[in-house]
């Protein structure tokens, strides 16, 4: 099991990793200006920026300080930031632990009820409920989020005042203090990211249903809630888990725009103030753990899709 | 069973339409079916594709597709006006009355449910039954042992897909028994099965009707099954019931012309030659009232080439799939010729390694040992990319399934243009290709959807036709086909052999079809050959066990002898053993060294050759009944 199926992925999984690194620090070295000119503002003289470039080792050749980075990388050691000069772990932490939140409050909600969706859509083919659930859906997958979390605003904060509109708690809020105003960024994520769910389910649904095994199962005289749960959900799961896993990694990862719009202290608004300021190290570091998380998220859905299949569990041969 | 209902028909269809529509037109896929069938009696329905006879019998259990509308008429199943159920009414119905046995039971089992469970979901209105785990247990474990299953108690927490293809029926009839049916209703259950394992589920389903009586309705193209299992048949042509009444009758002294044609069109183990096909002008001017001689009505005989050159030498060639070092090879040793103009057939059940051989020749699959020549003269490389474009050009395949192997958004023209292009052949046209399988030249336009299945399967032809190959691989390209234009492709090859002196490879499961169009055969099992000859000489009175046991499993008309094979012994084993005979573990004849020595090449005459331990005298026809009986 593991040589066959884990231990190949596995290899991919760290190529994929070094390779995104690699990518972020070129794109870095790419665009005008660095840390040390960012920090000294435009009034700052020559001398003065190079010999801050000199105290923050930007100095040296890149290929050098990517590979130096590497080396503290895989020791676990990811550097102080360039601004603050603090270690990036505790800061990146914090960050990853609201975005956490954040995506477990949507994926726990938000794609349960977009499986349920998908799956009543399915069922309902080409009626009502599917017609409905269907257009919103596809309302889901053509608008984007930050329309979808302008028009939340507008309803929930501004013509009814439910929810407040942003964050207002700062960088260092505690979860207790950021629970508030939790739904409308929740909200905005799930919003978005269900519309694949509920499209790929419903498929899948709709697949399952004009199955051979469905038809006889119905032919057997039992009720359609046991047809359902029994006979169709468990095939029409399994293609739906990879859509799962991908939106689970955006969420980690990717959440950029729904968190500056709400100013949520999450991973997303860290890094485009990161990106703003060249701090080089956060940068690496949540490319780092957005790489990790799509990876293993993938990984996770093949191992949830191997262990859910018995075709897969059990080989035909195994007596 | 009351006495009140008993006297009941099971099953009472009268002057039944249904339709669908195609826009505001009403098209009727069953027009003014009457049928009737008392408790205990089997009803065969029999029909080509298209017939109606699968939508007729998913009615019986009140399904339809979703499209399709009752448009006059009634059914009464087990006293039950079927269409005026619903609700819990219907579930019951369905629960208790009546049951299907599903055409491929692979597909029909839920995949994600163990065996338990989806038997426990049918007999859930047995309170008795479903009382204790341990009841549903014991209750699940006497229907397989009633299908005969082997080691029941094991299968029950196992997967659908854990069981051979042969096994997967026996719990689809032991699901559908589940219920104590008053009606069994059988769509195709054999189809798609080797012959062997048809003869087997065939016989089990004989027992069960002997021991439980219920009436049955059985779904089938096959004349034969439907001879063996059925006392009364109805042949369906059109959505008509063009004939009915007892099974011996209709089918000794046929009325109607397409059940003449049927009956015709069949072609039979033992008699050679290429059978009529039906002609479906003949029939059609009949509902007219009028007459029409039929184009053609004698059984073709066809004669192998004598002397022509080897388009294809094989000699030794060795197939492994398998990772582990000493594991048995897939294919061992296999020699094999094909001469110009000749018909050869590659027999064997699956996993008999007929279509890895195929493959290997074709250049889709590696060896590990062996070697190919083309022409006498070209050493065949072992894979596509290292093969010469004439190499390429001189062997070509023709698909099982042409509704899969053309493209469906490509024309005519398209697919078989593609080869007089790709080896850029001048003097030919795709009109000329299609004339040579007697198409006319207008279908160069048309999309594969807007042709019939064996037109499908001209085209097929015509593509490889047209890069004038030496050598045509054609894996089972009538097992898709009715029966009626069977003939017609047979024929069409063996015109094609002959004029274009082409030599076909042609793997098939079916001996009856073998019979028909064969000039040699070579008979595999588990990747070894065990018998050559010529087709006479196949068919004839000296059998390796393995081809005897293949000739008796085969279900012919008016035949009332296939026999069936032990449980256990009806299929074929997962691989190959490492040493001695492949057909060891299910030879009668068997013998010590059997299991151990690779049995030699006997031969019978100088084209007839046996590899078996067992003296010929104990292989020859009427002595082999009584040398089985010795063992």
């Amino acid at each position: 099991m593991f040589t066959r199926f884990v231990a190949p992925r596995l290899g991919w999984a760290i190529a994929t990793i070094v390779l995104s690194t690699v990518l972020v620090f070129s794109a870095m070295q790419a665009l005008p200006g660095d840390a040390a000119t960012q920090i000294l503002g435009q009034n700052a003289t020559p001398e003065a920026v190079a010999t801050l470039r000199r105290q923050l080792g930007l100095d040296q050749a890149p290929v050098a300080r990517f590979v130096t980075w590497l080396g503290h990388a895989l020791t676990g050691n990811f550097g102080t930031s360039l601004v603050s000069g603090q270690a990036v772990g505790p800061e990146v932490g914090r960050a990853l632990l609201n975005t956490s939140f954040l995506a477990g409050v949507t994926i726990l909600v938000g794609f349960s009820l977009a499986m349920v969706l998908g799956l009543v859509a399915g069922l309902f083919r080409d009626r009502w409920p599917d017609a409905l659930i269907s257009t919103v859906a596809l309302v889901g997958m053509s608008v984007p989020e930050f329309i979808v979390a302008t028009l939340l605003v507008l309803a929930f904060s501004i013509t009814i005042p439910l929810f407040p509109a942003v964050v207002v708690a700062g960088q260092n809020a505690t979860i207790g203090q950021l629970l508030p105003s939790m739904p409308l960024p929740a909200l905005s994520l799930m919003f978005v990211a269900a519309a694949y769910i509920i499209r790929m389910m419903r498929t899948s649904v709709i697949d399952v249903m004009e199955s051979d095994f469905v038809h006889t199962a119905r032919l057997k005289g039992i009720t359609t809630g046991r047809l359902v749960i029994r006979h169709v959900v468990p095939s029409a799961v399994l293609p739906t888990l990879n859509v799962v896993a991908m939106n689970i990694a955006w969420l980690i990862g990717g959440v950029v725009v729904v968190e500056s719009i709400f100013n949520y202290p999450g991973m997303g608004s860290l890094m485009i103030r990161s990106v703003q300021s060249r701090d080089l190290p956060t940068i690496l570091l949540i490319t780092v753990i957005g790489a990790v998380t799509f990876v293993a998220c993938n990984l996770l859905a093949d191992l949830a899709a191997t262990f859910l299949n018995p075709r897969l569990r059990y080989p035909r041969n195994s007596k | 069973m009351t006495a009140t209902q008993s006297e009941h028909l099971a099953i009472d269809i009268q002057n039944l339409d249904v339709a669908y529509m195609a826009g505001t037109r009403q098209v009727n896929v069953l027009q003014g079916v009457n049928l009737a069938l008392r408790p205990g009696e089997v009803l065969g329905l029999v029909g080509e594709s298209g017939s109606g006879k699968s939508t007729l019998a998913g009615i019986l259990l009140a399904s339809l597709r979703t499209s399709s509308f009752i448009a006059r008429g009634t059914v009464h199943v087990a006293g039950a006006d079927v269409f005026k159920l619903k609700g819990k009414g219907l579930r019951d119905f369905r629960a208790s009355q009546v049951a299907l046995v599903p055409q491929n039971a692979g597909a029909a089992l839920t995949p994600t449910m163990r065996i338990a469970d989806q038997l426990a979901e049918a007999f859930r209105s047995d309170d008795a039954s479903t009382a204790t785990r341990a009841a549903r247990r014991s209750r699940a474990i006497e229907l397989l042992r009633l299908v005969r299953l082997p080691n029941p108690a094991a299968a029950l927490d196992k997967y659908p897909h854990q069981f051979s293809g042969g096994q997967q029926q026996r719990i689809g009839i032991a699901m559908a028994l589940a219920a104590r049916p008053a009606i069994l209703v059988l769509d195709e259950p054999t189809t798609g099965l080797d012959v062997v394992t048809q003869a087997a589920i065939l016989d089990t389903l004989s027992r069960l009707h002997a021991e439980l009586g219920m009436a049955m309705v059985l779904v089938s193209h096959d004349l034969g099954v439907i001879d063996k299992m059925c006392t009364h048949v109805a042949v369906l042509r059109q959505g008509k019931v063009v004939e009915s009444g007892p099974t011996k009758d209709v089918l000794a002294h046929p009325s109607h012309p397409y059940t003449r044609g049927l009956l015709a069109s069949v072609p039979r183990i033992n008699a050679p030659g290429i059978p009529p096909s039906l002609d479906d002008a003949v029939i059609d001017a009949y509902e007219r009232g009028e007459t029409l001689p039929a184009a053609e009505s004698a059984v073709y005989e066809r004669t192998a080439p004598v002397g022509t050159p080897p388009v294809l030498t094989v000699r030794g060639l060795t197939v492994d799939y398998n990772r582990k070092p000493h594991g048995a090879p897939t294919v061992l040793d296999v020699d094999l010729d094909v001469h110009a103009g000749e018909i050869v057939a590659l027999v064997g059940e699956s996993g008999s390694g007929k279509s890895t051989i195929a493959n290997v020749i074709a250049g889709l699959q590696g060896t590990k040992a062996g070697v190919l020549t083309l022409d006498g003269e070209t050493e065949l490389a072992a894979t596509v990319p290292r093969r010469a474009k004439a190499v390429r050009r001189a062997i070509q395949i023709i698909f099982q399934n042409a509704d899969t192997s053309l493209n469906p958004r490509q024309t005519v023209r398209d697919a078989v243009n593609r080869p007089l292009r790709l080896f850029g052949i001048r003097g030919s046209s795709v009109e000329a290709a299609l004339a040579d399988v007697d198409l006319p030249g207008s279908f160069a336009q048309r999309l594969p959807g807007q042709l019939s299945g064996g037109q499908r399967q001209r085209v097929g032809i015509a593509r490889a036709v047209a890069a004038g190959p030496s050598l045509v691989l054609a894996d089972e390209i009538v097992s898709a086909l009715d029966v009626s234009v069977q003939s017609s492709i047979l024929r069409l090859m063996d015109r094609l052999a002959r004029e274009k002196d082409l030599g076909f490879l042609f793997i098939t499961h079916d001996l009856a079809v073998v019979r028909a169009i064969a000039d040699r055969v070579v008979v595999l099992y588990l990747g070894r050959i065990v018998e050559e000859g010529t087709v006479d000489e196949i068919f004839g009175s000296i059998s390796h066990p393995y081809t005897r046991l293949l000739l008796d499993a085969v279900i012919e008309l008016g035949d009332d002898h296939a026999s069936a094979p032990a449980p256990g012994q009806d299929e074929v084993p997962d691989g190959p053993p490492e040493q001695g005979c492949p057909f060891a573990s299910r030879c009668p004849l068997v013998m010590d060294v059997c299991r151990t020595v690779r049995p030699p090449v006997v031969p019978v005459s100088a084209t007839h050759s046996i590899r078996c331990h067992a003296p010929l005298n104990n292989l020859r026809l009427d002595l082999a009944e009584s040398a089985t009986g010795l063992v």
